[in-house]
């Protein structure tokens, strides 16, 4: 891919593994695939360390292998690096299944995740070790088994009496099953609730719960991914609405609400048939073209300014259109109007379509030049754009922490060491004493670093957002 | 002068056509272009708008306190792997000030069925099988060269176990072709290590000419008539 994905790849690797794994995953991303010691040779690295890095990549599903093609004996291993720019989104998926599932699922998911694929026995164990101490109480096993069978893809099946077995003793039962995590259904989640905040934004509460009862039924007659569904009976959604029952305004308009969806301009959903009383389709495609167009729009805006923005809107509605067309259309004085255009052009927001009236170059041609949008080439820049700033936010997160290091460790210092005097019961002076070891002005120093580097994350979290959208938009522009 | 009595002849016989039109290039003659650019963009170009502000609330604390956790979890892990010791050529001061001693809270166990043949642990019988390997000199794979010692005793002695050492090594590299490499450089290592030891006996540097000079004093008397000493 592009060198900007790869120094992020290499740097989100470096965040959570370590620097050798990062040197392994980097001389994998330049190549499709690389054996052993291949690996060994360009990195430079001992060959047990290249296995170590190597055995870890493939245990958190980062590298894969195959056969090679020169030697059916040796394997080939290349490097997924869309797995690697999930990692910046694996808190989501906790806080996605914590809601969905509730705390214990939660503990699940982390588990795994913090240990990329592992056996089923050994995670649940973990985690009612870690709900053990985080509550009292601990749930039973039967209800972790339910949320794992939703979300998790295993290679084979279902564990219900190993696992009964497993809490009270410690063997590992004889037909475990290894577990993965199944991005792809955490996906779906993730973009089904984008569809559905677009229309609360865009209508009402009430469009956006009848958008969540529609999606729900869209998944008994059609494939998760597919770019359109298969059509919904209005009956059908009637039913499900009344099932829900939490809100009675929605099944008193239900008919409006679905009129105006359909009707409205964002084509969510359309109608398409009239039989049994009305047949309704979800437009996923259309759904995401029309939210990225919107994406990129607010990026412009952003970045040049709103009349960039209305100069980067002209383009669209209108196609193709000229220089000075854009003058008279969007109503900005001539010279500023130039400057616009072409630093949209520099940036590759828009681009240029000469159109020539005679091909020879003797003499004053007059060349067309039409600005247009090729939306693809956008939002692959957009894509750019926020891979660059996700690096930028992770370098400058790891300089304030490299820069208040000894800061930080002190303060970490004094922490523990405060909360042990607090355990055993001492007087409350030598807690204040201890406390008074970081001085006023090191302590706003050191909040300062906390905030700067939460907004940073924050910020990572709100890239990745977008991110997710941008890549569900080509991935859907990509298979038609 | 030349070129300006070009340029006025020309600019006399009339405007030269150029292909282009220059009004279509978006600017108009005489208009003031912008100045020529003498350095390369700055690093950090200033803003030209605030960026909008972010929406914080307790979900997006939640997210980074879990996502503070994760990391360091993988920090402590056995899945963060640090680079490899650096064999120590003297003791040096830094080695007692950083320390870093990350928690290794167990190596990971892996189910090794999903893993290809190369990337399985060694059998750990392989590594005894192989004698204290004696000091010999592997024409194929000894990085560096070593000439051959004048002691003509400590010759017959090195050939004879170099004829054992290969065909063990032989027999031994026929088994397991490629798990042995890990083995095979760290058994160098030791070669040339013993190979060092072995260099020095025969030369100067280790015969020992240190006088230190307690005799000195003693000898004074009666080395008058010898001149001095070089």
């Amino acid at each position: 891919m592009s060198v900007d994905c790869g120094i992020l790849c290499s740097k989100i690797i470096l965040e959570h593994f370590g620097g050798v794994v990062k040197t392994v995953a980097h001389d994998l991303f330049k190549v499709s695939s690389k054996t052993l010691s291949n690996i060994v040779a360009t990195t430079k690295l001992q060959r047990s360390q290249v296995i170590e890095c190597l055995r870890i990549l493939v245990r958190y599903g980062l590298v894969t292998y195959k056969v090679s093609l020169q030697n059916p004996k040796i394997p080939e291993y290349s490097l997924s690096y869309e797995k690697v720019l999930l990692f910046p989104r694996y808190v989501r998926y906790m806080l996605l299944v914590k809601t969905l599932y509730g705390d214990e699922a939660e503990l699940l998911i982390e588990e795994l995740l913090r240990s990329g694929s592992e056996k089923a026995s050994s995670i649940i164990v973990r985690a009612t070790t870690r709900l053990k101490e985080i509550k009292k109480g601990c749930k039973e096993i039967p209800q972790l088994i339910i949320k794992q069978e939703d979300l998790f893809m295993s290679p084979s099946l279902s564990l219900k009496e190993l696992t009964q077995m497993e809490e009270g003793h410690p063997e590992v039962p004889a037909n475990d099953v290894t577990l993965r995590v199944n991005f792809d259904r955490f996906h779906q989640e993730f973009r089904d609730n984008i569809m559905i905040s677009a229309i609360k934004r865009r209508i009402d509460d009430n469009a956006g719960e009848l958008m969540r009862v529609i999606l729900q039924q869209m998944y008994i007659r059609t494939e998760a991914w597919e770019p359109i569904s298969n059509p919904i009976p209005v009956v059908e959604i009637r039913n499900a609405v009344h099932k829900v029952k939490t809100n009675p305004r929605l099944a008193q308009h239900l008919d409006q609400y679905l009129k105006v969806l359909d009707e409205d301009s964002s084509n969510f959903i359309t109608k398409v048939a009239d039989s049994g009383g009305g047949q309704y389709v979800v437009n996923i495609r259309e759904a995401f073209i029309q939210l990225s167009w919107a994406a990129v729009e607010n990026i412009v805006e952003e970045r040049f300014g709103s009349k960039a923005a209305r100069v980067f809107r002209l383009i669209k509605s209108k196609h193709f259109i000229e220089q000075e067309q854009i003058q008279q259309y969007a109503l900005i004085p001539a010279k500023e109007a130039k400057l616009i255009t072409y630093r949209l052009l520099e940036e590759c927001f828009i681009q240029i379509q000469e159109l020539r009236k005679s091909m020879s170059s003797a003499g004053p041609n007059k060349t067309f030049f039409l600005f247009h949008i090729d939306i693809d080439q956008v939002v692959k820049k957009c894509l750019e754009i926020c891979y660059k700033a996700l690096t930028n936010s992770m370098v400058r997160r790891q300089h304030e922490r490299d820069e208040h290091k000894r800061l930080i460790e002190k303060q970490q210092r004094i922490e523990s060491l405060t909360a042990n005097l607090r355990e055993q019961g001492a007087p409350a002076d030598q807690i204040d004493e201890l406390e008074e070891l970081l001085t006023p002005l090191e302590n706003e120093a050191l909040e300062r670093v906390r905030i700067m580097i939460a907004r940073l994350g924050e910020a990572e979290l709100r890239v990745d957002d977008n991110m997710f959208l941008l890549q569900l938009y080509l991935m859907y522009s990509n298979c038609k | 002068m030349a070129g300006r009595g070009r340029g006025g002849g020309g600019r006399g016989r009339g405007r030269g056509a150029m292909s282009f039109n220059v009004e279509q290039l978006g600017f108009g003659a005489g208009e003031a272009l912008p100045g020529p650019v003498l350095q390369p963009p700055p690093l950090y170009p200033p803003l030209e708008r605030r960026p909008v502000p972010l929406k914080s609330g307790s979900e997006v604390e939640y997210l980074l306190a879990l996502k503070r956790d994760y990391v360091e979890f993988l920090k402590y892990s056995p899945a963060y792997v640090l680079p490899a010791a650096k064999v120590k050529d003297i003791e040096r001061y830094s080695d007692y000030k950083n320390v870093e001693t990350p928690n290794k809270n167990g190596a990971l166990d892996y189910d090794w069925k999903r893993f290809p043949m190369e990337l399985r642990p060694v059998a750990s019988v392989v590594k005894k099988k192989r004698p204290p390997p004696p000091p010999q000199i592997k024409g194929k794979s000894s990085k560096k060269v070593r000439f051959a010692e004048d002691v003509s005793t400590k010759l017959d002695e090195l050939e004879k176990l170099e004829e054992q050492g290969d065909v063990e090594e032989k027999s031994e590299e026929n088994k397991e072709e490629e798990k042995e490499e890990g083995e095979q450089q760290e058994g160098e290592l030791e070669e040339e290590e013993d190979q060092d030891e072995e260099m020095d006996d025969g030369t100067d540097y280790v015969n020992n000419y240190f006088d230190n000079g307690e005799s000195y004093l003693d000898e004074e008397d009666d080395n008058l008539d010898d001149g001095p000493v070089y």
